[in-house]
């Protein structure tokens, strides 16, 4: 199995970090960005199996990044990492539109995040296989 | 009797005066065996003085005999109502012996004046008139009348003393009645030209001395309860008649010394003229000063303290200021020992001290069972200490009850049927009583006082629930918060159990075996680091909150940094407004000064404005805060780049629960109550907006300068 392509968006340097630190040893391979520019040009060189976006940041929204995705036509499956909570509003609205999963901060365990990574993955595996 | 001698007129002036001295007290309170016995007093000095203005006229010796007689039915009896009036104005037990043995004493003298010529022998001719030529029976009068005078006036001064240790007023009152009748006593000179020493009688003179002390007595020390209401000008004419008819006199005088000099009696007297119309404004002047000073300065006090009242205390609003200042000014005013104000506590049913000067552990309860409070709850009446005597015990509880307030004099304060409380009063410094007068206008003034103090007590609580809708408003607004304060606070976490979580899998699971030992170590430290640091970032914000969230107290500080306490805002709104991607820009000149105001309440007028704008705003937009301070005022300017406020709802603004948003979204009590804190706080706060473009409130607080308080000081 190839490695699974991951891109990690948020304003959180230190999140961003203990990410890599704990994807990239088990072999996944693992973009971070934390401002717009720099999230657009990634998509647009690259195509990611799974995105980790975080909801509110300066400058741009995870609602944008998603409807990016969407515009570019890319398979990427888009997962909310956010400490942003609204009783579930937020994610009803999210996972509506299409967003893969919707995480609270912080994450129960890094596991289950690898857990979710992998299972969207094998997701959008199974999808392009059809 | 062909003409008047002008050696008439003097006596005939005192005999007046003293009659209607007399006349004046009998009226005033006919009842009265004081005043009863005074009229006999005056009237038989009257038959003296007034026989003797006759006498002094008549050109035949056989009238002048006959009105001798009629002198000295006059004179006999004036030492035996003197002792008679003596003891009774001094209340004196035991002596009705003595009064009837002087009365009886007096009537043989009487019989011996009409039945033989012992007594008075007949008359001699002086330079002023006939005089009484007296007989050998009136050497044993000489005698009685001696032993009279002796002894009233022995004990019109034990009298004093012994007032003295009761009542400064009474003791006043006695003394003056001793010296007014020492003075009198030297008008017993008269008694030289009865036998034959060509003495002009000048006792008229000591008799009118007599009435002006007896007459101050009345006026300024209410001598035998007599209230005086004498209006200023009349007080002031008459003294200006009397001081002029004194100049004039003089001047007439010089007139008679000039024409010496100068021929002409007209010319003669220009000097005197020019002195008389030169002395006309200083003597006026000179009068109004003394009348109002030694007359008439109570009431001028009195008009003082109304006015102080009217004008600056009962405008206070805030309870504490209005009781403090009513108890300073009454105790400065009317010259007080002490004052103390209590105001009711319907929760402990006890009328609690809310204001004193003048005593140091003043009580600081009385609870509303005591019989001065039931006395005064129920008649509605004051109660006064009668005799602020230290030596005579209290009479009554109630009497107890006051003194250990120490007070003299208690007023309730009644509104509305109730009594709200009261004021008790100490003595007066100068240990005068409470007269009449005194008490008509505390009374009076008790009662504005009440309402007043309702008023205040009205809007204390009417404060109270605006500070509870204002915390319970802060609470709903620190809700909306959540969000921001959320991310600031997960964010951390996310970080911390990650980085956590992260270190231990890796070791776990072997990615580090291949690691030298001082690198793992190296990594473990620095996630440690960033551990402590979100932990920190985390704990900030959740003190900010819980400090903002408390609630204000209201206490207002001299010097605060306004630029201080928007950053404590900002701080606890930037997660928040960067979550919306609203940017908070501050514009603050420099050498700002401080503002008197209570930090917490300025941060939640601040916070207020700031969320409305935010809200207004909802994403992408920003709020300006320029805050420029002059000499005066520093204001606060708040800008947002929201849609606006219309014209119509810009009026509506800080009225009470009106609100735009949507609902759930304000309780709409937000900028009222904001309107409320910054006037309680000295300020101002207005707002402009335009729809489309944007809202700004505007604070205006008065300037205080720290700096300059210290160089004062120094």
């Amino acid at each position: 199995m190839q490695n699974i392509r991951v891109l990690a968006v948020d304003d959180e340097k230190d999140f961003l970090e203990m990410l890599t630190e704990y994807l990239e040893p088990r072999g996944y391979a693992i973009d971070t960005a934390t401002e717009s520019r720099q999230i657009l040009e990634m998509l647009n060189n690259k195509v990611y199996d799974v995105a980790l976006l975080d909801l509110k940041m300066e400058g741009v929204t995870g609602d944008e990044i998603m409807r990016y995705i969407e515009s570019i036509h890319v398979p990427t499956k888009v997962v909310f990492v956010t400490a942003y909570h609204d009783s579930g509003r937020t994610q009803n609205r999210l996972l509506k539109m299409g967003a893969y999963a919707y995480l609270e901060k912080p994450i129960s365990s890094l596991k289950a995040l690898e857990d979710l990574i992998k299972e969207a993955a094998k997701t959008l595996e199974e999808e392009t296989k059809k | 009797m062909s003409h008047i001698s002008v050696y008439s007129i003097p006596p005939f002036v005192g005999a007046l005066l003293l009659f209607f001295t007399g006349l004046f007290v009998l009226l005033k309170d006919f009842h009265s065996k004081v005043n009863r016995s005074l009229f006999f007093l005056t009237t038989s000095t009257f038959v003296w003085l007034c026989g003797y203005a006759v006498m002094y006229s008549l050109t035949s010796e056989k009238q002048a005999f006959l009105c001798a007689k009629c002198v000295y039915t006059g004179t006999v009896f004036i030492p035996v109502f003197f002792h008679h009036f003596t003891i009774n104005y001094l209340k004196l037990k035991n002596n009705s012996g003595r009064i009837i043995l002087t009365y009886l004493v007096g009537s043989i003298f009487f019989i011996l004046l009409w039945g033989t010529n012992t007594y008075v022998a007949g008359v001699q001719k002086f330079f002023w008139g006939y005089h009484t030529k007296v007989g050998p029976a009136h050497i044993p009068y000489q005698i009685f009348f001696t032993i009279c005078f002796a002894r009233c006036l022995y004990l019109l001064w034990v009298g004093y003393k012994q007032a003295q240790k009761k009542s400064y007023v009474e003791a006043n009152r006695v003394k003056y009645l001793f010296w007014a009748f020492f003075v009198s006593t030297i008008a017993s000179l008269d008694f030289l030209p009865d036998y034959g020493i060509p003495l002009y009688p000048v006792g008229f003179l000591f008799m009118s001395g007599w009435v002006i002390i007896t007459a101050y007595a009345i006026v300024r020390h209410q001598l035998l309860d007599i209230e005086v209401v004498i209006k200023r000008t009349i007080v002031f004419a008459g003294l200006f008649l009397a001081s002029y008819a004194v100049i004039a006199t003089f001047a007439y005088l010089g007139a008679a010394l000039f024409e010496n000099f100068i021929q002409n009696r007209w010319l003669a007297m220009v000097p005197s003229v020019i002195i008389i119309v030169l002395m006309l404004r200083p003597l006026e002047t000179f009068l109004r000063n003394v009348t109002d000073k030694f007359l008439f300065q109570k009431k001028y006090d009195y008009r003082q303290i109304l006015r102080k009242f009217s004008e600056e205390v009962l405008t206070f609003i805030d309870i504490n200021a209005l009781v403090e200042r009513t108890i300073e000014t009454l105790s400065n005013g009317i010259k007080l020992e002490n004052a103390s104000i209590y105001l009711y506590d319907a929760e402990v049913s006890e009328y609690k001290l809310r204001s004193s000067v003048g005593i140091e552990a003043p009580k600081l309860a009385i609870k509303d069972t005591e019989s001065l409070i039931t006395f005064m709850k129920k008649s509605k009446k004051y109660v006064l200490l009668e005799k602020s005597s230290n030596n005579k015990p209290l009479s009554n509880d109630m009497d107890h009850q006051l003194s250990a307030l120490r007070g003299a004099f208690a007023i309730p304060l009644i509104y509305r049927e109730g009594m709200i409380g009261f004021l008790s009063l100490g003595k007066k410094k100068s240990d005068e009583d409470f007269i009449p007068e005194d008490i008509d206008i505390l009374i009076t003034l008790s009662q504005t006082l009440s309402i007043a103090i309702s008023n205040a007590l009205l809007f204390e609580e009417l404060s109270e629930t605006q500070a509870q809708a204002a915390q319970q408003e802060k609470m709903a607004v620190i809700g909306t918060l959540s969000a921001g304060i959320n991310h600031e606070i997960c964010n951390p976490l996310g970080i911390v159990r990650g980085q956590c979580e992260m270190f231990l899998l890796n070791s776990d699971e072997g990615i580090y075996d291949s690691k030298p030992p001082v690198e793992i170590i190296e990594k473990a430290k620095n996630i440690m680091k960033k551990v402590i640091h979100e932990t920190d970032r985390a704990t900030v914000i959740t003190r900010k909150l819980s400090s903002f969230s408390k609630p204000a107290k209201g206490v207002i500080h001299d010097y605060v940094d306004l630029e201080a306490q928007l950053d404590k805002v900002i701080e606890l709104v930037k997660h928040e407004l960067k979550l919306d991607n609203i940017v908070i820009c501050k514009n603050v000149t420099e050498n700002l000064p401080c503002i008197a105001a209570d930090e917490k309440q300025i941060q939640e007028i601040l916070f207020n404005i700031i969320r409305n704008g935010a809200q207004a705003i909802k994403e992408n937009g920003y709020i300006n805060i320029d805050i420029v301070g002059d000499e005066k005022y520093v204001y606060v300017d708040i800008t947002d780049s929201g849609e606006g406020i219309s014209k119509e709802n810009l009026q509506k603004i800080f009225n009470p629960f009106f609100t735009t948003k949507e609902p759930g979204k304000g309780t709409g009590l937000g900028l009222f109550i904001v309107k409320q804190i910054v006037e309680k706080n000295g300020g101002r706060i207005s707002v402009r907006s335009e729809k489309g473009k944007g809202t700004t409130f505007t604070l205006r607080f008065a300037a205080t300068w720290p700096e300059a308080e210290e160089q004062k000081t120094i």
